[in-house]
């Protein structure tokens, strides 16, 4: 009886979180003050949507202004933004003919111009039907009676971004995106249901693309060949292992002394690459450049992972051979997320280096993984 | 007990640094890497659901000693567990973290207490039982009496605190310093009679404790 009465209870609380999403901020939701945002302050945004602590008054509409941000490097770096997403829609456009071949691969890797992500994006979605839209939504109401994860994504989407002017508003449009495409996804893949880790990519996705979408994106981002971050996210994590044991291997064919002394300072691989790995580097590198690399490793897949904790470690090599343990996680793990101290253009340009003296050396990928990296289980 | 780095002796005399490790525990979204910010760099702001695990380090200089204090993070989602538990190995002390507006989390905390209890000797590691989200009084469902009552029935410091207002966050850490110094004092001064006990009455004895 016991047993009975906490069940009800769960699905009780359970009800009452969805609920709460439905309803959104409709006229009557209760949302009490201290889980809204904070508008008091005043703030605004920057160019990805993220606020920004400080005030910049570009809202006045004089001409006089406007002449004088068009010299200003932000207003520059938006219209080279959108020349770039101009190239990569045309260099898209032949994908489907030349994806395969060499000669495009090179061409694609010469570049990654920054802003290819919003029809990328695109291109992970597999080219559903209305039977995939149908089967999205139909999961999405299962979704809110079935899943053990509802109050676990509940609280953590009350904590993704909330910095970022989506996600800002308590039960706002795109919290509600999140809630559901986090719990359809939860009975969608069973082995993996909700894992924490994965409400910030389903956030990143939900900032390029519409609920549905982002869902089938990180459908194709967890089961693919190329991404496959099932093994990511499964019980023991098992494909974060693969990747760190490999990691370690290159810091000590590499980089012995940098190894020696992080063995010295105990700073383990474990500490500082999870996140890393898990999230391709979200929240552990300057907003502007995790947008470059999740463009790259959307195209790429995982050698980018590899290749990039790589070059974070061959950039700073130096300082980081004088580094005490705290200095080091400091480091790699707060400093270089609000700089890494090189141009964005720079970084990429080493990361490609970094994949191709990886490669010739065979250390590109960790070894092949083992079939529990994949779903066992029948998704859907 | 803890890693004893050598200080130089200066002309007050010895002052020792201890290296202590310090596990934050508890449910998810209890507040445990909001209570290791707000001690950190005293501030408090929307943080993301933690990943993997973390630590910090502060170093507190006491009368005594100069005490290290490696705190170390987790993810709060059990699933986490069996990543994050090769580094609680070794810890000196425990914060079991626990939500007062959230009865369950009190429950998970409890479960905490047990786990380390397998794990360590009473006197091996030194546990505090934490009430975060004081801010948040009018949602409360844990009384400060029954937290209180818990950590004393268990032997365990007790405090509740704000990592958002800030209220108790230094002195919680400061109390499990504390203790922790103590008992290196004790365990010191246990030794040290034992060696007076042999060397007979030896008052250069003092330097080693």
């Amino acid at each position: 009886d016991m047993k009975k009465d906490i069940e009800s209870l769960i699905a009780q609380e359970k009800a009452e979180i969805v609920a709460k999403y439905e309803k959104g901020r409709q006229e009557g939701a209760q949302i009490d003050p201290w889980e809204d945002a904070d508008f008091t302050l005043y703030k605004v945004t920057d160019r990805f949507g993220f606020l920004q602590e400080y005030f910049q008054d570009v809202s006045s509409g004089a001409c006089f202004l406007k002449f004088v941000l068009s010299f200003s490097p932000l207003y520059q770096q938006k219209q080279q933004e959108i020349e770039r997403v101009d190239k990569w829609l045309k260099m898209l456009k032949k994908w489907g003919k030349y994806r395969n071949t060499d000669k495009v691969r090179r061409k694609r890797a010469s570049a990654y111009p920054e802003g290819c992500h919003i029809c990328l994006a695109h291109f992970l979605r597999v080219c559903f039907t209305t039977a995939n839209v149908m089967e999205a939504q139909q999961m999405k109401e299962q979704a809110k009676s079935l899943s053990s994860e509802i109050k676990q994504i509940d609280l953590d989407v009350n904590r993704t971004f909330r910095n970022h002017i989506m996600f800002r508003d308590r039960y706002g449009v795109k919290q509600q995106a999140l809630f559901h495409v986090l719990s359809a996804y939860s009975i969608y893949n069973t082995e993996v249901s909700y894992c924490q880790g994965m409400s910030q990519i389903a956030a990143i996705l939900l900032m390029y693309l519409n609920e549905e979408d982002a869902f089938w994106a990180l459908a194709q981002l967890l089961t693919n060949q190329r991404h496959a971050m099932h093994g990511f996210f499964i019980p023991g994590f098992p494909k974060l292992q693969r990747f760190q044991a490999h990691h370690e291997q290159i810091l000590t064919k590499l980089f012995p002394k940098l190894k020696k002394h992080m063995d010295k300072e105990q700073m383990t691989t474990g500490i500082y690459t999870t996140k890393w790995f898990l999230q391709c580097f979200i929240d552990r590198t300057p907003f502007t450049l995790t947008l470059r690399l999740w463009d790259i490793y959307i195209l790429e897949g995982e050698r980018v992972l590899t290749a990039m904790a790589y070059t974070i470690l061959k950039l700073h090599k130096k300082r980081l051979l004088k580094m005490t343990l705290e200095d080091l996680r400091e480091f790699l793990q707060e400093k270089i997320a609000a700089s890494l101290q090189y141009e964005d253009d720079t970084v990429i340009e080493q990361l490609q280096v970094s994949m191709t003296e990886l490669r010739k050396m065979k250390f590109d990928l960790p070894p092949p993984a083992k079939p529990e990296e994949f779903p066992r289980k029948p998704l859907g | 007990m803890a890693q004893e780095a050598m200080p130089g002796t200066s002309l007050a005399g010895f002052r020792p640094t201890y290296i202590y490790k310090v596990v934050l525990l508890g449910s998810t979204s209890v507040g445990k890497t909001s209570l290791a910010y707000r001690y950190m760099k005293n501030d408090f702001k929307e943080l993301l659901p933690t990943v993997g695990c973390s630590f910090f380090t502060q170093t507190l200089n006491l009368d005594v000693a100069t005490v290290k204090l490696e705190i170390w993070d987790t993810a709060g989602q059990e699933k986490y567990q069996s990543v994050c538990h090769l580094y609680y190995r070794g810890a000196h002390a425990a914060l079991l973290i626990y939500d007062i507006t959230h009865k369950e989390t009190l429950n998970r905390a409890k479960l905490w207490l047990r786990e380390l209890e397998k794990e360590f000797l009473p006197d091996e590691i030194i546990i505090a039982l934490v009430g975060n989200k004081m801010d948040l009084t009018t949602e409360r469902e844990v009384t400060t009496e029954e937290g209180e009552q818990f950590a004393r029935t268990k032997g365990l410091l007790f405090m509740e605190t704000s990592a958002k207002s800030s209220h108790q966050v230094n002195d919680i850490f400061m109390a499990v310093a504390r203790e922790l110094l103590q008992r290196e004092q004790e365990k010191a001064l246990s030794q040290c009679e034992q060696s007076t006990v042999d060397l007979g009455e030896s008052r250069t004895s003092t330097r080693c404790c």
